[in-house]
């Protein structure tokens, strides 16, 4: 048997109530690992990807991986796979903190919640019991007291994770908070809870999870520690800045997009950075289940209006989200609009860069004057922590539309092509003019504009196991496949991403992942594994009728050089590497996966 | 001739965050290094033993990565691509030069 699982999963019917444990395929995870991969291969068994992503129909799994519950370094991540609300296409969001596993301990891989609750309701899980239940006392408040609320109904010492005002309105940007302060945040998937009337899970397990060779996962498990233990990223600066500390690493590359990325460079970003977070907000350090590293900044505000709020982050992805994106420096108010996110549970990234997007739209006319309930203009600090409350709580017209993101709400406007997104997903902190590699991941990441499905900055900035010129687009398609499949690893084993910055290949993933589950995986057979699952949610997309027309960026990062900082006149290359990476992923000239790839890959259309 | 230095992260403790350098014309990045490590504690963050940049040390000129920027130039659909020479990159007046500790995340 399998080991490494906690060996079953576990399904709701919310529509009638009914629970059913399932065991592991242990076919399914030789061929999909664990985690996203496993998670995803359901949603494609069990969702029609053409279905409206809030009805009853679609589904929710929240996934764990093989190395969860183990000591493996920073092995408490949780996916929460679905078809996401904001995007259409298949959503995974990757998550940290502890209750993933605290689910395995529960006897639990997976949680697949399916069907549409008549009352809001949440799960409590007690290792075999399993009760669904009355959540209507808790609907629509804070996060951070919503779990407090579930803590007190169940356990002081469950672990939790829910949707908070934002989920429950239906935000096409909402996202699902663990142990309050964690996101799994893009492509909506908090608000697919929401459109079942489900408001999150709290768990307490006492059981062990199993390795299939203890020895020897010891030993793999102390190789690994001891790599992030050597690297001086992983050792010194992640910890001690938080991952802020690339906001001056990317703007002075000129590559960090400001004012909805009119322009790409600030002389003065570096006041929002991760060095002014140590120095003027940060209490501690916080890290999530067994991890070395140790990202997580717990934060207070010390001065200024918004004096005494406190609560975690920013962190790199919000700090530019909410900050230098809308043309704000004011590192209090970027942080109290990103504890604001929080609260409301909706996602960061989505948050800011909606906001700059109606700033634009503000600022050129686009939004009428009488729409606006304020002026909306560039720069304002206060302007911004206005905008997430109205968009947090759906409030007059403006504000209902900010919560849809800003695609939605740009087209509505008649300017789509200002919402700085792919397929429907706002992208991040990097701009794909100043790093080609990472614009071509943004087109082709099955979530739509995310920079973690195929973390290229790796190589191209931060020289991460080696350098490859950014602003080169030649060998970017390789690149780019290359991370994608490898993440695609990663992420279903259960361990976090920045640990490749330690870990750097393969090889210590598969050391680990061999060990922990006894199952006879090559290095290259987990890398054809990464590439099976990447396809995989591809096909989903495809089916759910995305084509290569939305493998795209929007027309400002492909057609408008930047202009000025130290990237001035560089346009993203999409056109030149697409093709490439077609030919490259084996598949034909509409991004359709040819017969022998799936074949290759034991896929089915 | 002037060029303004940036450190971030660990190196601001070490080196603070801004520095114009007043240098000499036609002087390289090393130069502006051997400059501003006059401390053994400086040096040694800086250089190794033998007197070579230390490996995880990032330097950028300009925005460019100098590692990037080996001795070579060539052409591309077209386009010239320069890489000017690692450490033995020459300055001109009013470069900014950014020098890193290795940092990820995000």
């Amino acid at each position: 048997m399998v080991r490494g699982f906690a060996g079953e999963n576990l399904r709701v019917n919310l529509s009638t109530g009914e629970i059913k444990k399932e065991k592991i395929n242990e076919k399914w995870a030789r061929l999909f690992i664990g985690g996203r991969g496993y998670g995803s291969k359901m949603i494609c068994d069990e969702v029609d990807p053409t279905i409206d992503s809030l009805a009853p129909g679609n589904k929710v799994i929240i996934a764990t991986g093989p190395t969860g519950g183990s000591n493996a370094p920073a092995s408490g991540r949780t996916m929460v796979i679905t078809k996401g609300a904001e995007t259409g296409a298949i959503a995974c969001s990757n998550v940290g903190g502890f209750l993933g596993p605290e689910l395995k301990r529960a006897g639990y891989d997976m949680v697949i919640i399916e069907g549409k609750a008549e009352k809001p309701v949440y799960l409590w899980i007690k290792d075999g019991n399993i009760e669904v239940r009355d959540a209507r006392k808790l609907w629509g408040k804070k996060t951070i007291d919503v779990e407090q609320g579930m803590r007190q109904e169940t356990d002081p010492k469950a672990e939790v994770m829910n949707i908070g005002l934002a989920g429950v309105k239906l935000s096409r940007i909402a996202c699902v908070m663990f142990d309050a302060y964690r996101a799994a945040g893009r492509s909506g998937v908090g608000t697919v809870l929401g459109s079942k009337n489900f408001l999150g899970i709290a768990v307490k397990g006492t059981k062990k999870v199993e390795a299939f060779d203890p020895v020897e996962t010891k030993e793999a498990v102390a190789q690994a520690r001891e790599l992030l233990r050597k690297s001086k990223i992983t050792r010194k600066n992640l910890p001690k800045y938080g991952t802020a500390i690339m906001v001056n690493i990317i703007n002075e590359r000129g590559g960090y997009p400001v004012r909805n990325a009119q322009d790409a460079y600030d002389a003065d970003a570096g006041v929002t950075g991760g060095e002014e977070i140590a120095d003027k907000i940060l209490i501690k350090k916080w890290p999530c289940a067994a991890c070395p590293i140790a990202c997580g900044r717990v934060t207070e505000i010390r001065e200024g209006k918004y004096k005494g709020q406190y609560g975690q982050g920013p962190e790199y992805e919000t700090t530019w989200a909410l900050g230098l994106m809308c043309g704000v420096h004011d590192l209090n108010a970027i942080t109290y609009a990103h504890y604001l996110c929080d609260e409301y549970g909706l996602d960061g990234i989505s948050a800011g860069v909606t906001i700059a997007c109606a700033m634009e739209l503000y600022e050129k006319g686009f939004i009428p004057k009488k729409e606006a309930p304020f002026p909306m203009n560039f720069g304002g600090g206060d302007t911004l922590v206005k905008m997430v409350q109205i968009m947090g709580e759906r409030k007059g017209i403006v504000g209902n539309l900010l919560a849809e993101g800003s695609y939605r709400l740009a087209e509505h406007y008649g300017h789509p092509e200002l919402s700085m997104s792919s397929k429907r997903l706002e992208m991040p902190a990097y701009d794909p003019r100043a790093m080609k590699g990472i614009g071509l991941n943004y087109a082709t990441s099955n979530r739509g504009a995310c920079h973690v499905r195929g973390y290229t900055i790796s190589q191209e900035v931060i020289e991460s196991p080696y350098l490859v010129d950014r602003l080169i687009y030649v060998g970017k398609a390789e690149l780019t496949k290359y991370m994608q499949d490898f993440t695609a690893v990663i992420d279903s084993s259960g361990m976090c991403l920045f640990t490749v910055f330690g870990l750097e290949y393969i090889r210590a993933y598969g050391s680990i992942l061999r060990a922990v589950t006894g199952l006879p995986y090559s290095d290259d057979e987990l890398m054809k594994a990464g590439e099976r699952i990447y396809n995989l949610e591809r096909l989903f997309n495809l089916k759910a009728g995305l084509t290569k027309k939305d493998d795209t960026l929007p027309p400002r990062l492909l057609k408008e050089p930047i202009p000025s900082g130290p990237s001035k006149g560089e346009v993203c290359e999409l056109d030149r590497m697409l093709p490439q990476y077609y030919k490259l992923r084996g598949w034909d000239k509409e991004g359709v996966p040819t017969k022998e790839t799936l074949k290759e890959l034991g896929l089915k259309m | 001739m002037k060029v303004k230095v940036r450190f971030f992260a660990t190196f601001r403790e070490l080196f603070g965050a801004e520095k114009e350098v007043e240098l000499k014309s036609g002087s390289t990045i090393r130069d502006l290094l051997n400059l501003l490590c006059d401390s053994r504690r400086r040096r040694r963050e800086i250089f190794d033993r033998s007197g070579r940049l230390q490996p995880y040390v990032k330097i950028l000129k300009n925005g460019r990565s100098i590692q990037s920027l080996e001795e070579t130039r060539i052409e591309l659909e077209g386009r010239h691509i320069q890489f000017s020479g690692g450490i033995h990159t020459e300055l001109e007046d009013g470069d900014v030069v950014a020098i890193f500790p290795p940092v990820g995340g995000g």
